[in-house]
C-alpha cells in the first residue's frame, strides 16, 4: 500500500518534471521544429550493403544460375541501398575532373574507374577508386574510397632502405618529405595520371626497411 | 502517526529517486531527453564517481564549441588544437561543423548545473583535437598527427568518432590505415585508451576485415596504346586492432543494435547508445539537439572509460578497459544477425550466429534466414535474406550497473 503510494507521488513528480522540461525544451534557442529539421539533416542514413563472395561451384545458365532464372526480377522497394552516397562522394564530384581512367574487369566481375579531381573536401587534389559491377539494371557502384593524389605515406624503419628508397624516389621524380611523427614522410609526386599513385605505393612497398607505403585515405565523420 | 509515514514516504520517495538517477542530475531539464543514462545506468555510475578531471580527455573531431554553456567549464583552456588542413596544432576556436560540439556533450556536459544536458563525467577536463575540416572531412595523417601529439601531451582517454567508406576495402584487411594504426599504437604503447566509432555503413565488419584490398597496376603491350590497367586483389591480412583501442557500434533504446550501425566481433567490442540521442549544439552557447550515428555511442563509451579510470586512478589502461568490457558489456558482441545480401548458398554467417546462439544455450531454430529476392551482381548470384529477429537482437549494451 505504502509502497503504491510512494510509487504515485514519484510517477507524479516525474510526470511534472517532464512537463516542464518539455516547457523548457520549446523555449530553448532551438525549436522543437529546427531540431527536427536538424536531426532530419542529420540523421545518418540507415541502409545494408553487401560484399560480393564468388561461389564457383555453382554452374551457369545463360550466364545465370538455373535455380535463380525465375527470381532475378529484383524487387528494387526491397532492396537495400548498396551503397550510400556519402556527402564526402558528393563534394568530390563537384570539382573539376582532371583524368579519369578505368580498369579491366577481373576475375569477380568487378572493374574500378580511378579519377582525379582537382581539389577534394580536404582541399587538395584527390583521387576517387570507384568499384562497379554488372547487376540486373546496368552498371552499379558497389564501393568507393578516395585519397589524396599527388602524395603516399610511408614509414621506414632502419637505416639500410635510405639509398634504395632514394634511388626509387628520383626515379619516379617525386620528393621525400618528413611529417611530426617519427619515422613517417610524405612522397610528393605528380598525381595527375592515377595510376601513378597505385604504382608509386606499390613499388615503395617493396623496398626494404619501408615498412608500409600507402596512400593518404579521405575519412569523414561518422 | 502521521509524521512517521510521512517520513517514511519521503524516505521512500528518495530511494526511488535514487534508483531512477533523478536525485542525482535532477536540476538539468534536458537529462530525461537523454534516454541513455537511464538504459545505461548511469546513476549507478554516478552514486560513485562523477568528477572525471583527473583523466585528461580528448575529442578528436570537428573541434568544439568551447563558449557552450554547457561545456565551457569543462574545457582545457580557451581553444583546442587543430591539426585539419595540414596544421599541426595551432589554435581554434570553434566547431563550424557541429559534430565535436554534439560530441563532447556526451563525455562532459557540466552535471546537475540547471541547465541542459548532462554528460557522463559532471566534471572533467577535455581537449578538441580537430581533426576534421569544417565540411565534416578530413585525412588520416592529420588525425594520426594529432594521436601522435595528444600521447606527449598526458592525453589518457581519446573519441575518434570518424572513419572511412569501407565498401572498397581500402585498407586491405585492416579497419583502419597503417598511418592510423602505427599513432594509435604509439599512444596505446604511452598507456592511453582510443574509442573509436565502428561507422555507419551497416556492414559486418568480420567480412571486410577478412577480405584482401584492392590495387590496380598498368600492364603494357610494346607500345603506349597496347596498355591496360588491371584491377588486382590483394591478399588478406590479419587485422590488427591496436593496444588500449576500443571500438563501439551503436544500439537504440530497446538495446537493440541500431540500423545503420556495423558490427562484427572481429573489431567492434560493445555497443552504446546511439540512436535519436541528445547533447549539445553549436548553434549557440544554449542549444542542443538529437542525432543518431555510432559517432555518438563512442563518446559514451569514452565518457564511461573516463569514469572508470577517474574511480580507480591507478589502474593501468587495460585494466580499465577489462573493467568496462568484462563487468560493464559482459554480453556476446554483436553478430550477423539482420537482413542482408549474401551469396546464395553461402550461409557460413548464418551458421556461426546459430554456433553462437547455441552457446548461449539458445535454439537455432528461430535465427533463421528466409530468401525474399535474389540477383546476379558481376560474376557472383548474391540473395536478399530477411530475418524476422533482425535488429532485435540484444548488442552487448554498455551497462554502468555495479560501477566500483
Amino acid at each position: 500500500m505504502l509502497g503504491a503510494l510512494l510509487f504515485f507521488l514519484n510517477r507524479s513528480q516525474v510526470d511534472a518534471e517532464l512537463n516542464k522540461k518539455e516547457a523548457l525544451a520549446e523555449t530553448d534557442n532551438q525549436s522543437s521544429s529546427s531540431i527536427a529539421k536538424q536531426k532530419a539533416e542529420l540523421s545518418l542514413e540507415a541502409s545494408a550493403s553487401f560484399q560480393p563472395r564468388i561461389d564457383h561451384s555453382k554452374k551457369l545458365v545463360d550466364g545465370k544460375r538455373a535455380d535463380l532464372a525465375a527470381s532475378e526480377s529484383l524487387d528494387k522497394s526491397k532492396a537495400p541501398k548498396i551503397i550510400p552516397y556519402s556527402r564526402i562522394l558528393n563534394l568530390i564530384k563537384k570539382e573539376k575532373l582532371v583524368q579519369k581512367v578505368e580498369t579491366l574487369t577481373d576475375e569477380k566481375g568487378v572493374r574500378s574507374t580511378l579519377s582525379v579531381y582537382a581539389n577534394g573536401p580536404t582541399k587538395m587534389r584527390t583521387t576517387l577508386q570507384e568499384d562497379w559491377v554488372e547487376g540486373p539494371s546496368g552498371s552499379e557502384l558497389i564501393g568507393w574510397t578516395a585519397m589524396a593524389a599527388d602524395y603516399v605515406m610511408i614509414k621506414i624503419s632502419g637505416s639500410p632502405a635510405a639509398s634504395e628508397l632514394a634511388g626509387r624516389i628520383q626515379e619516379f621524380g617525386a620528393k621525400i618529405t618528413p611529417t611530426p611523427i617519427p619515422g613517417i614522410y610524405k612522397v610528393h609526386f605528380d598525381g595527375t595520371d592515377p595510376i601513378r599513385l597505385y604504382e608509386i605505393k606499390d613499388n615503395l612497398k617493396t623496398v626494404a626497411g619501408v615498412d608500409f607505403a600507402e596512400p593518404d585515405y579521405i575519412m569523414g565523420i561518422e | 502517526m502521521k509524521t512517521s509515514i510521512y517520513i517514511l514516504g519521503v524516505l521512500g520517495f528518495g530511494l526511488i529517486l535514487l534508483q531512477t538517477g533523478n536525485l542525482h542530475a535532477q536540476n538539468d531539464p534536458l537529462i530525461g531527453s537523454q534516454w541513455h543514462h537511464t538504459n545505461m545506468n548511469s546513476s549507478a555510475a554516478w552514486g560513485r564517481q562523477t568528477d572525471c578531471r583527473g583523466t585528461l580527455v580528448g575529442v578528436f573531431d570537428t573541434g568544439i564549441r568551447y563558449s557552450h554553456d554547457d561545456l565551457r567549464s569543462n574545457m582545457i583552456g580557451s581553444s583546442g588544437l587543430n591539426f585539419a588542413d595540414g596544421q599541426h596544432g595551432s589554435a581554434v576556436a570553434t566547431d563550424v561543423q557541429g559534430h565535436g560540439t554534439f560530441v563532447a556533450g556526451f563525455i562532459g556536459a557540466v552535471g546537475n548545473n540547471g541547465i541542459g544536458v548532462t554528460g557522463l563525467c559532471w566534471q572533467s577536463a577535455i581537449s578538441a583535437y580537430k581533426v576534421l575540416a569544417d565540411n565534416g572531412s578530413g585525412n588520416f595523417s592529420w588525425a594520426a598527427n594529432a594521436i601522435y601529439a595528444a600521447a606527449s601531451a598526458g592525453i589518457r582517454v581519446s573519441n575518434h568518432s570518424y572513419g572511412a567508406n569501407l565498401q572498397s576495402n581500402p585498407f586491405a584487411g585492416q579497419f583502419w590505415p597503417s598511418i592510423l594504426i602505427t599513432a594509435l599504437q604509439a599512444s596505446g604503447n604511452s598507456g592511453a585508451i582510443n574509442v573509436f566509432a565502428a561507422g555507419n555503413n551497416s556492414v559486418n565488419l568480420n567480412g571486410f576485415v577478412t577480405a584482401g584490398g584492392v590495387t590496380v597496376t598498368r600492364v603494357c603491350g610494346s607500345g603506349r596504346s597496347r596498355c591496360s590497367n588491371v584491377r588486382v586483389t590483394l591478399p588478406p591480412v590479419t587485422p590488427t586492432i591496436p593496444t588500449g583501442v576500443v571500438v563501439a557500434a551503436a544500439s537504440q533504446s530497446d538495446r537493440s543494435l541500431a540500423s545503420f550501425s556495423n558490427y562484427g566481433g572481429q573489431v567492434v567490442h560493445l555497443s552504446a547508445p546511439g540512436r535519436d540521442v541528445v547533447s549539445t549544439s553549436n548553434a549557440s552557447n544554449t542549444s542542443y539537439a538529437t542525432m543518431s550515428g555510432t559517432s555518438f555511442a563512442s563518446p559514451i563509451v569514452a565518457g564511461a572509460v573516463a569514469l572508470i579510470w577517474s574511480r580507480n586512478p591507478s589502474w593501468t589502461a587495460s585494466a580499465v578497459i577489462s573493467e568496462l568490457l568484462n563487468r560493464h558489456a559482459p554480453q556476446p558482441v554483436i553478430t550477423a544477425v539482420r537482413s542482408e545480401w549474401t551469396i546464395v548458398g553461402y550461409d557460413t554467417e548464418q551458421k556461426r550466429v546459430c554456433v553462437e546462439q547455441q552457446r548461449r544455450g539458445r535454439s537455432c531454430q528461430k535465427w533463421g534466414y528466409r530468401q525474399v529476392q535474389t540477383a546476379r551482381y558481376g560474376n557472383a548470384d548474391v540473395s536478399y535474406t530477411s530475418n524476422p529477429q533482425a535488429g532485435k537482437v540484444m548488442s552487448g549494451e554498455l551497462n554502468l550497473s555495479g560501477f566500483r
